[in-house]
């Protein structure tokens, strides 16, 4: 019988695990820099966004394959800086407005608590995976 | 082969199939966050066709599900729908696992004579 495209279902639900992981990793830094003024290129610092693919998706007509997700790419948001009047503040312009970074709290926790609920998922497969194999694992011993 | 029964043989191809779909259900929740991703299925009813000897001769299918519901970045994995699908093909492996080894105790049963 010949087998459809697939690799273990282990490392499928890893790959969806680690994709998750990095996700709350770059939200984390979007939050940790909500307030940053400065960047390297001497602009506020710009929220970014995980871009992820599937993996194998669709082997020209034949069978899709299965083998998980991977990071695409990790993206700047292009939406423009929150300007808020601080006169006082050292970066701010002749009219005395200061850009701060397009990092909006709530969408951040949105996309947070979306991740971790992927992530929970993710690990269901997996624990889910690891049952059935060891129930048919069990007819080795023989029987259940 | 000697006790390869035609029932083992048919558990047996159940069995590869739930694994089959297994993997595939890991596959699109590791893809609930992939922009434009289709889901992909292993359909159930591929068990109620084995009486007729469908997936006894050909190989598990994994298609493309039909446009559900579709969200804002195109797609279409529900994750509690998942959910009940892996739970639900955990169920149908465990059953299967259960009658295979009353089949192969059965089998044992006869070789040793008691």
């Amino acid at each position: 019988m010949p087998r459809p495209v697939s690799s273990n279902a282990f490392s499928i639900s890893a790959s969806g695990m680690s994709a998750e992981r990095y996700r709350m990793e770059i939200i984390a830094a979007n939050l940790a820099n909500a307030h940053a003024t400065r960047s390297a290129n001497g602009q506020p610092f710009r929220r970014q966004d995980v871009i992820l693919e599937a993996v194998g998706a669709t082997s020209s007509g034949g069978t899709p394959g299965v083998m998980g997700v991977r990071v695409a790419e990790v993206v700047e948001d292009p939406s423009p800086f929150q300007r808020v009047y601080m006169p006082s503040h050292p970066d701010a312009d002749g009219e005395g407005f200061v850009e701060y970074p397009n990092v909006q709290l709530p969408v951040e926790m949105v996309n947070l608590l979306t991740a971790m609920r992927s992530y929970e998922a993710n690990l269901k497969a997996a624990q889910a995976f690891r049952q059935i194999s060891e129930q048919t694992l069990l007819l080795l011993r023989g029987g259940l | 082969m000697i006790g390869k029964t035609p029932t083992i043989e048919l558990l047996t191809r159940v069995l590869d199939a739930a694994h089959i779909r297994h993997a595939v259900i890991a596959h699109n929740l590791a893809n609930v966050n992939t922009p434009n991703f289709k889901r992909l299925e292993v359909p159930f009813a591929l068990e109620s066709a084995t009486k007729t000897g469908g997936l006894a001769t050909q190989a598990v299918p994994i298609v493309q599900a039909e446009e559900g519901r579709t969200r804002v970045d195109g797609n279409s994995v529900d994750i509690d729908a998942e959910i009940s699908l892996l739970h639900r093909n955990s169920l149908l492996a465990a059953a299967t696992t259960q009658i295979l080894a009353q089949q192969l105790a059965q089998l044992r049963s006869a070789i040793v004579g008691r």
